[in-house]
Order: C-alpha cells, then sequence, then structure tokens
C-alpha cells in the first residue's frame, strides 16, 4: 500500500509529465519588435491575411456568392465504387489513419469525417455496407455519429451495424496489421483511403490491390502521395482532399474558404518568386528579412 | 437563452481557448498568462490519456462480443488479442508499482521479444509490396513515364554500392537530385497542406466545420 | 500461351517475386559481398559538421522512433555518439515518442562502449518519455531542468551537474533529432530553429528525407542523414562499420532485383500491347 500511495503522490516519476510542464510556448531572450515575439512578426501577418480572407469568402457565401469546385476525379468516383460494392455484394472499407485528434494532422481527419459522412449517405441510399477502421480513439463517438446519421439521411438507418465501426489501435504498425486483415478476411470491394497516412499506406494499398478492390485514396502527407499514386485508382492529393470534404458536404462556406486557400498560395507563389529575385539581384535574403 | 449557450457555447469556449494560445505564441505576455497556457495544456495531455482509455476499453467491448458469441473464423483472434491485453496491463502495472519501470524484466521481455520484432516485421513487409507496386506501375508508356524511370534508376543507383562500382557519378547525381528537385517537389506540397490546415482551423474557429453534420 | 504471355505470367506472380526478395535479402545478409559503398556529400557534410563542433559540446538528442525506424536511425545514433565521445560531450537525451525509452534503452546496450565512458548526471542524462511534442520542445528550450523534475529513472533533475552547463537553448551546440516522422521536425523548426536559432541535425528515414530536404537546404538544419544508406556512409567515414554496413549490402540486392524486374516488365510491355492491339483488345 505505501508503494502504491507513493506513486500517486504529486512527486511521482509515473505523475511527473502532467504536473512537470512549463510554458506551453517559449519567450526568446532577444529583443523583439515590441510586443510581438521574435521570428513570429511574418507568421502574424500571413496568419491575420488569410483570416481575414476566409472571413470574407465566408461572408460573401452567406450572402449567396457562390464558389465553383472543380471536379475532383477522386471524388466523383466514390459513387461509382460504392455501387460496384454493392453489385458484389462486399462491403465498402473507409480507413483514415491512427493518430490523435489534438496533434498537426487533426484538419486531415476533419476532411476525411466529411467524406465519410458522404460515404455513409450514399451507403444508405444504395443500402452498401461501408466498414471504418480507424486509429484515433477520440474519434470513435464521432464516427459511430456519422455513419448512424449518414445511414438515416440514406434512407436505411437499421443498416447501421456498431460493430462495422472498428477502432483498432494507436500503435501504427497494430493498426496497420488489423486493417490489412479486415481488407483480406471481409473481401472489400471498394478500399477507401483518406487521411494522414504514414507507412502503412502502401501497405493498405497492396493488401486491396491484392483484394481486386477499387481504390480511392486521399492524404496531404507529402511522403505518401508518390505511394498511392503508384498503386491506387484514384487519388486525392493534398488539398483535393479538403476540396473534396468541402464537396462532400456540400456546404458553400467550406467551398469559400478555399478560395482563401488559393489566395495564400498566390502570396506564397509571389514571395518565393520576390526572394529568388532579391538574392539574385541584390545579394538580400528575404528568409532574413523575414524572421523578424 | 440556454438553447442559445447550449448550442454555441461550447465553440465559444474552445474559440477563446484557441485565440488565448494564439496571443501567447505571437506575443510577449506576462508570467501569470503565460502559467495559466500551462495549465490548459497540462488538461490536453490528461485529455488525451483518457482518449487513449477509452480506446483500450472500446477495443476490449468489440472483441468480448465475438469470443461471447464464439463467431466462427474471428473467436479465436479475439481472445488472443485479450489475453495479450491483459498480460500487457498486468506486467506493466506490477513494472510501475515494483517502481522498475520499463526495465522489469517481464515486461521488458514482451516489448524486446515480442513487440520490436512485430512491429519490425510489418514495416518489412513494405519491401514486398513496394517491389510488386514497382513492377506494376513502371511501364514506359510515354515520355513522361520514360523520365520517371531514369531518374528512378539514377536514385536507386545513388543508393546502392553497385550503382558507385558501375559509375561513381551515381553518388553526386543522386544528391543533387534529392537536393534540388526532390526539395521543389516537395515545397508546394508542404506549403499547400500548411495552407489546408490554417484553413480547416479557421473553419473550426468560426464554427463552420460541418463534418458530420 | 506464347513465351511472352508465359514470361509475363511468371512476371506477375508477386508469391515468386516474393521469394526472390526472400532468397536474394538472406543470401546476401549470410555472405555478404562487400560492395563499396560511395559517400555523398551530404553525409560528408554531416561528419565535418559534427568534427567543427569544440570541445565539451552540449547536445540535446530526441530519440523519436519506434522498432522499425531502429534499423536505420539506432546505426546513426550510435555512430553520431562515437563520434561525438572523443571531445567529452555533455548529451540531454529525451524522447517524444511513446516507445521512445525502450528505444533509449536499447540504444545503450547497443554501443556499451560509448555509455560506458559517460557518467550518468554528469556527462548524459535521459529524461525518458516527454509527451505532447511541440509544447515540450518550446519547454526544453526555456529550460529542461526547470521543465523536468524528475528524469526516466525518478531521480531529482535539481542536483544533477549536467544541467549547470546544458540546460537552456543557448546552452546547446547542436539538437539531434532522431525521428521516423515529419512533425518532430516542424515542431522542432517552429520552436528551436526560429526563436533561438539553435542548430538542427535531423536523422530520418529514407522515405522522409524528400520532405526534410526543403528545410536542410533552406539552411534551417545544419545537415540531414537520411536512410540506412546514409548510416554506413557516416559509420565508414568514422572508420567503424556496424549494423548499417553490415545491411547495405542485402539492401542493394534487393534494389538490384527490383530494378531487373522493372526492366523485364518494360521489354514485356510493349510486345504485350502490340499483341493486344492486333487482337484488337485494350492494354491497360
Amino acid at each position: 500500500m505505501e508503494s502504491v500511495k507513493s506513486i500517486l503522490t504529486e512527486d511521482s516519476h509515473l505523475l511527473r509529465p502532467v504536473f512537470a510542464f512549463s510554458a506551453p510556448f517559449a519567450v526568446a531572450q532577444q529583443p523583439t519588435l515590441g510586443i510581438i515575439n521574435p521570428g513570429r512578426t511574418a507568421t502574424l501577418v500571413l496568419l491575420l491575411t488569410i483570416f481575414i480572407l476566409g472571413y470574407v469568402f465566408i461572408t460573401q457565401a452567406q450572402k449567396g456568392k457562390k464558389f465553383p469546385i472543380r471536379k475532383i476525379a477522386g471524388f466523383e468516383a466514390i459513387k461509382e465504387a460504392i455501387g460496384r460494392a454493392v453489385e458484389t455484394g462486399r462491403p465498402v472499407l473507409y480507413t483514415f489513419a491512427y493518430g490523435n485528434l489534438y496533434g498537426g494532422y487533426a484538419p486531415q481527419f476533419m476532411a476525411s469525417l466529411g467524406i465519410l459522412s458522404y460515404v455513409s449517405k450514399l451507403a444508405g441510399q444504395y443500402d452498401a455496407r461501408v466498414i471504418t477502421t480507424f486509429g484515433v480513439p477520440e474519434a470513435i463517438p464521432m464516427v459511430e455519429e456519422i455513419m448512424r446519421e449518414g445511414y438515416r439521411i440514406g434512407g436505411r438507418p437499421d443498416a447501421y451495424t456498431q460493430n462495422d465501426v472498428r477502432y483498432q489501435t494507436f500503435e501504427q504498425f497494430a493498426y496497420a496489421a488489423a486493417t490489412q486483415a479486415t481488407i483480406l478476411r471481409e473481401k472489400v470491394a471498394t478500399n477507401i483511403m483518406i487521411g494522414p497516412f504514414a507507412a502503412e499506406a502502401l501497405i493498405f494499398a497492396e493488401t486491396g490491390a491484392a483484394a481486386g478492390a477499387i481504390q480511392i485514396a486521399g492524404t496531404a502527407r507529402e511522403t505518401q502521395i508518390p505511394f498511392f499514386v503508384l498503386v491506387c485508382d484514384y487519388v486525392l492529393i493534398a488539398e483535393e482532399m479538403f476540396a473534396a470534404a468541402a464537396l462532400a458536404t456540400g456546404d458553400e462556406s467550406t467551398a469559400a474558404v478555399l478560395g482563401a486557400e488559393d489566395v495564400g498560395k498566390f502570396i506564397s507563389i509571389a514571395l518565393i518568386l520576390l526572394g529568388i529575385g532579391l538574392l539574385t539581384l541584390l545579394k538580400v535574403n528575404l528568409g532574413a528579412l523575414l524572421s523578424i | 437563452m440556454s438553447s442559445m449557450i447550449r448550442r454555441h457555447g461550447p465553440y465559444l469556449t474552445i474559440t477563446l481557448l484557441i485565440v488565448f494560445f494564439f496571443i501567447t505564441y505571437l506575443f510577449t505576455t506576462p508570467q501569470p498568462v503565460q502559467l495559466f497556457g500551462t495549465q490548459l495544456v497540462q488538461w490536453a495531455s490528461v485529455v488525451g490519456y483518457f482518449a487513449i482509455l477509452v480506446g483500450t476499453i472500446d477495443i476490449v467491448i468489440f472483441h468480448l462480443k465475438p469470443l461471447r458469441s464464439k463467431e466462427s473464423g474471428q473467436w479465436q483472434y479475439s481472445a488472443v488479442l485479450l489475453i495479450i491485453t491483459a498480460i500487457g496491463l498486468v506486467t506493466g502495472t506490477a513494472g510501475v508499482l515494483s517502481g522498475a519501470g520499463i526495465n522489469y524484466q517481464p515486461f521488458a521481455w514482451l516489448y524486446n521479444a515480442i513487440y520490436v520484432p512485430s512491429n519490425a516485421t510489418v514495416y518489412a513487409i513494405l519491401v514486398f509490396y513496394i517491389a510488386s507496386a514497382s513492377y506494376r506501375a513502371f511501364r514506359i508508356k510515354n515520355a513522361q513515364a520514360a523520365f520517371l524511370v531514369l531518374v528512378g534508376f539514377i536514385i536507386m543507383f545513388a543508393d546502392i554500392g553497385l550503382g558507385y562500382v558501375i559509375w561513381p557519378g551515381f553518388v553526386p547525381l543522386g544528391n543533387w537530385i534529392n537536393t534540388y528537385p526532390v526539395a521543389a517537389a516537395f515545397r508546394p506540397i508542404i506549403i499547400g497542406s500548411g495552407l489546408g490546415v490554417i484553413i480547416t482551423g479557421l473553419r473550426a474557429l468560426l464554427g463552420r466545420d460541418v463534418y458530420g453534420r | 500461351m506464347n513465351t511472352i504471355e508465359k514470361i509475363n505470367k511468371i512476371l506477375s506472380n508477386r508469391q515468386i517475386l516474393y521469394l526472390l526478395l526472400l532468397a536474394v535479402v538472406l543470401g546476401i545478409m549470410l555472405h555478404p559481398l562487400g560492395i563499396p559503398i560511395g559517400i555523398a556529400g551530404q553525409t560528408r557534410d554531416v561528419y565535418n559538421y559534427v568534427d567543427k563542433l569544440p570541445q565539451n559540446p552540449k547536445i540535446l538528442m530526441d530519440v523519436h522512433y519506434d522498432p522499425a525506424g531502429a534499423t536505420e536511425l539506432q546505426p546513426m545514433a550510435g555512430a553520431f555518439l562515437r563520434q561525438i565521445l572523443v571531445k567529452n560531450p555533455k548529451i540531454v537525451f529525451f524522447t517524444t515518442h511513446n516507445i521512445g525509452p525502450i528505444m533509449f534503452e536499447r540504444l545503450r546496450s547497443f554501443f556499451p562502449d560509448v555509455f560506458s565512458q559517460l557518467k550518468y548526471g554528469d556527462d548524459y542524462v535521459n529524461l525518458g518519455f516527454l509527451p505532447l511534442v511541440e509544447a515540450t520542445f518550446a519547454s526544453m528550450a526555456k529550460g529542461c531542468q526547470e521543465f523536468v523534475g524528475r528524469d526516466a529513472y525518478g531521480a531529482s533533475t535539481a542536483d544533477m551537474p549536467i544541467f549547470k552547463v546544458a540546460d537552456k537553448a543557448a546552452d546547446f551546440n547542436v539538437v539531434v533529432l532522431l525521428t521516423t516522422s515529419t512533425d518532430p521536425i516542424e515542431y522542432a523548426i517552429r520552436q528551436w530553429y526560429t526563436a533561438y536559432k539553435m542548430p538542427l541535425l535531423f536523422m530520418v528515414v529514407a522515405v522522409i528525407g524528400p520532405s526534410v530536404q526543403p528545410f536542410v537546404a533552406s539552411g534551417q538544419a545544419v545537415g540531414m542523414l537520411s536512410g540506412q544508406n546514409t548510416a554506413a556512409q557516416y559509420e565508414l567515414l568514422l572508420k567503424r562499420p556496424g549494423s548499417a554496413v553490415a545491411a547495405v549490402d542485402a539492401q542493394s540486392g534487393a534494389h538490384v532485383l527490383i530494378m531487373i524486374y522493372i526492366v523485364l516488365g518494360n521489354l514485356i510491355y510493349w510486345p504485350m500491347r502490340k499483341m493486344s492491339k492486333k487482337a484488337g483488345g485494350k492494354t491497360k
């Protein structure tokens, strides 16, 4: 009992990670531009620009302005792929990687959940079985709700099975092995992989190819894009995933902020060209200038 | 009024917290403000660990069902998973209670003899998949495909000793390709993904993330 | 079925390819060929950089990998530690990966020649697993000893001599990141380089090398080692061949087999396509 008590005291190294934190964002030691932390002025300016633009675009969308998004082949193929699954009588597998919702890849998870809502609506319309596998523990209630709602909106609320929402595990290769096994045992007809995949991307894609599934993939994780392009039938590359999520939800505001993203890209291009010009002609390092 | 608070309260709270973190990140702030930020980060880590606990419980419940119903072709795997989960929990807890932590002999053995080889094996499967994917995909159907295969071969030769034996120039050439064209190709994807993250964050801040509604 | 179709059937058979790959890799591992290894400029730059560090360098090292990445990263870490050992370093180890503590213990057991010459608490310390990567990086830069009250083994860090000289961002000569993921790279750039201009040295697995290259090319990192091949090159520069050099021959064999398959696949592809057109069908 004493050893248990000592473990649970504040000094205990067991609880160290929780109680021993310092300031979450460090303040640098060198002089600053007034109240702005050093090296973050450019970040502040760019963030504010994109935020203001995004807000303006959303307001315009709410007033009725349309923001058209071009056809995205991977997104258009989802309906066809689900139809194929219904014809063959085999299920659809939807997987969106492992990780956590409070990390840097949270937006990719959220985009994937948007596309999952579209997939589950189609599954409800066509009476397709969708098995969802993932390794994000915080997403369990969200996925259950999305699937249940999707089937209900599609017109077949009784087709939803909680058993088909499968949280595998938080560990990368255990999740990879479990999903790989699901693809093979369930003999999926359609394999939809949208999310921030790491090394498991090729494992899923090759297993799906071996199972003869039609494969639609999407990721903004640049290291895995080549593997998906190599193996899958359709790929949503980087921002196409966010655009597909906007198309999936049908929300005009979601489409509107993509316009802000495009403006951000133009700003990046302008900065790159300016940087090249300054360095080549005047020997001035724009990066050093911007890190005030 | 109360329905408004119920609907918008959570979003407003999260938005205020996120704005607070932006302020502490971008601007110099007094010490008490930073300490408050520290507390919030601590809570975030606690929530994160509870999420893993919820996930573990979900897995156990999911695998108990086929075990009870003796679902054909599945219950054996579920049994193995549950037994290993139990062993891991027991040895890990025993390690903590004994004070040895990860160096507790049974726990260390579980990791070194089972987890490490399994983890490395699943990663190693990739080499087989890359081989079969490369064979299927690297077909010279047009000029771009030919260029892709050529560059791929240069990089592969740069990576292997045989390439150095055939022509030592493969190594600096491969290095150059990785340093300039490849970096240039990856930069836009990194920039685009980063912008997508900012935009999605903005949508969440404004309560416009309609995923799942 | 004519000859071309028979060859195509054999080449398309995954099982044959996998068996050949297994045979080649196992065979070469059992009978190494000793193929020469060329040293890339980037690897030499890393070696030279470490060589030019001053005496008694202070190093912050994040062991952020799992067993999958250990094959590539552990040799790099070991080679780096062996090179730096002659300068009497002070090394603060920590990990932001939940499997990291195990990986550190394995690193310690695989390189006893290094750790037997370092005194715990004086020359090196292991702070263990610290969650929430970016917040950890920000806090470590402000002060490791204030941030982490106890090390991985429960001992108080307050009295450890190492923190008198290696504690805050300005104290460290270089930060070494051993990682299989691009997340810690980005966090390190934001929290260490942008704020404090701390020199960053990345040791990563080959698959994320291209993603990290832009940061190295722009000068935000002092250098990068990417993959088992560069680990082998690094070992050779140190004249201490280890597990990376031992494995590179097998890696070469696998590469060669894949290249042969690609060439054969293309040699078969065009006749098959012509045959298919003659028969009036489509070729994929």
